[in-house]
């Protein structure tokens, strides 16, 4: 009889405390609902993962020409559906403020993209066929040109800009450390941000070189969640690069045919326009 | 007591779950070895992959040139369309003539003889990627050398003038088309009789018959495989296509061929353009207009830009003047 009443005694008070916990956790709740969100909107990102990609930045932005190689995965969705990842190598070397060159050898054909501080020019070496166009006289503004007018950009043209720490954090919602880890054997820290569109992650080679050794960003809000992977090597941030590289004279792309660039409103009319025909 | 009871009941409990252990194991080996799992694995290792458009192209083609270069064997059986069965009936037909057997078991032995003929020579040309026995080449020299038959050549000259008058400069590009999607049945073959099942089609003054994706006219007494006529409906369309988009208007491109959904099923319409696609009907040919290069496919004149990285080609208005680079 004595451990019936006891087992009573002893759920009331569990019954009790839950309830107590609820109606506690509720005001709590409600509490926190009458916060101004001001305070959602700032980019959540802690004070070591900040520091440690604006010291990448910053190493990256002393150097007045620099150059490194990539090796890049990168999935594509078919039109059945199927996620399928091409890769490609790419050389990039970049000559500040006003010059950038990079060479593609990739699974869909090779490619070279050079900008010497007017032109902007893109060849298919595969299909034996090149566009080239007037850009503005900087390698920031000719990046955004590019993508603004014809949609593309060089690949981790993140790095290319004059200021990587700016034009990376610039969308970021939420950044965090994840951890020491290597990448091909180079001990590396590893952090990851979240963006409205993307989530990305970024490998820091720690010690005195704070180069970034892979890059990885996922689209989360396309099908499948298709994403882009790049490691990085070969940094030479003390490259004596020639001016041969950039200054190619558009002669020597003989047997190449000049076609046009198309751009973002013709792709865009082509997708969902309004019937008009060329 | 007490304890010897607990102790006896946790044994017997122990022991229960062992055997259900046992008895769950020889279970499972039994049903696998009955041929459940196993039995399923082998049938998922044996079932025959799906293959895309292009390796059924590559394997059709195999399949298309070892017939060719072994004989034309018995097809009976054979898994390829109704099209082709006929078709290559036909040539085993005509072959046995031109070896000079004499066994026709049609009535109309003379059209058969045209047939064969015509069919030698226009679907095997040099350079076209199937290799022939030195005997076939043989007999097709012979044909086109116009030694054997003078009707043959009036018929042939007759049937060419049709295609060039309806579908002009069909020879250069359009002929592979059905190729081009898995079919065996080249533009400018004849055959006898038309598939049981088929669509009667008409646009202006000419009758089309539409069946297994293909296209005939009537021609003489015979039908002809003829490029997809532009006002054609059909209730179906060819399996492979791709999505194209000019404005808010979506068509099917079905290997250079383009077609749009209509209320009573598909229509065959000229290359919108500004249609833009990925990759070229693989006989587009090169042209150079004004030094600016286009490539040919059918009535359809494509040229090629950048959009972002990658190459395109896109559908644009007809140049004036042409003139041909190889």
């Amino acid at each position: 009889m004595l451990r019936k009443q006891k087992h009573i005694i002893i759920f009331t008070v569990i019954c009790t405390v839950f309830l107590l916990c609820l109606s506690a956790s509720h005001g709590i709740i409600s509490a926190d609902e009458t916060l101004p969100a001001e305070t959602e909107e700032k980019p959540v990102i802690d004070s070591r993962t900040d520091k440690l990609l604006r010291a990448m930045g910053d190493y990256l932005k002393s150097s007045g020409q620099f150059s490194f190689h990539a090796e890049i995965n990168f999935d594509d969705l078919i039109s059945s559906g199927h996620k399928i990842q091409y890769a490609f190598a790419s050389d990039i070397a970049v000559h500040r403020p006003d010059r950038v060159y990079v060479e593609r050898r990739t699974d869909l054909g090779g490619k070279r993209f050079w900008y010497d501080g007017k032109n902007m020019t893109l060849m298919d070496v595969t299909f034996g066929v090149y566009a080239t166009e007037p850009v503005p006289d900087d390698i920031d503004a000719a990046m955004d040109y590019l993508m603004e007018k014809y949609g593309f950009s060089p690949p981790l043209v993140d790095f290319i800009y004059s200021d990587p720490y700016r034009t990376l954090i610039e969308n970021v919602e939420y950044g965090f450390y994840v951890g020491l880890h290597r990448i091909r054997g180079i001990r590396c820290h590893h952090l990851a941000f979240v963006q409205k569109d993307i989530d990305w992650q970024i490998w820091i080679e720690d010690g005195k070189q704070m180069v970034p050794r892979k890059f990885l960003i996922t689209y989360k809000t396309l099908p499948e969640s298709p994403q882009f992977s790049a490691t990085l090597s070969e940094w030479d941030l003390d490259a004596g690069l020639p001016d041969a590289l950039f200054d190619i004279d558009l002669t020597s792309t003989e047997g190449f045919e000049k076609i046009e660039f198309m751009t973002i409103t013709d792709t865009a009319f082509e997708k969902a326009g309004t019937g008009q025909q060329e | 007591m007490r304890n010897k009871r607990r102790l006896l009941s946790k044994t017997s409990k122990f022991v229960l779950h062992a055997l259900l252990v046992l008895y769950s194991i020889v279970l499972t080996r039994v049903t696998c070895s009955a041929g459940g799992l196993f039995e399923y694995r082998e049938s998922q290792i044996k079932r025959r992959p799906v293959l895309d458009q292009r390796t059924k192209t590559r394997e059709n083609r195999e399949v298309y040139k070892s017939r060719m270069q072994s004989g034309y064997p018995d097809i009976s059986g054979s898994p390829d369309t109704e099209i082709s069965q006929e078709v290559s009936n036909k040539k085993v037909t005509s072959r046995s003539a031109s070896v000079g057997s004499v066994h026709h078991s049609g009535a109309n032995t003379q059209a058969t003889q045209n047939n064969m003929a015509y069919i030698m020579t226009m679907s095997y040309r040099p350079g076209d990627g199937v290799k022939f026995s030195a005997e076939e080449k043989e007999y097709v020299e012979a044909i086109r050398n116009s030694n054997i038959d003078d009707s043959l050549q009036t018929i042939t000259k007759e049937l060419h003038g049709f295609l060039e008058n309806n579908w002009p400069g069909w020879r250069g590009n359009w002929d592979d088309y059905y190729i081009g999607l898995s079919i065996l049945a080249n533009i400018g073959l004849t055959v006898d009789n038309l598939p049981e099942q088929h669509e009667i089609i008409k646009i202006k003054d000419l009758t089309y018959y539409y069946a297994g994706s293909v296209y005939y006219a009537k021609f003489r007494d015979i039908y002809v495989v003829v490029p997809p006529p532009h006002g054609a409906i059909t209730g179906t369309m060819p399996a492979e296509y791709t999505n194209v988009y000019v404005g808010n208007t979506a068509y099917f491109n079905c290997g250079g061929a383009f077609y749009v959904k209509v209320d009573n099923g598909y229509q065959v319409v000229a290359p919108p353009v500004g249609a833009i696609v990925n990759e070229l009907p693989r006989k587009a040919y090169c042209t150079l207009i004004r030094k600016n290069a286009y490539s040919v496919y059918g009535t359809a004149y494509y040229k090629r830009f950048f959009r972002g990285h990658s190459v395109i080609y896109k559908v644009v208005k007809v140049p004036e003047v042409k003139k041909t680079v190889n």
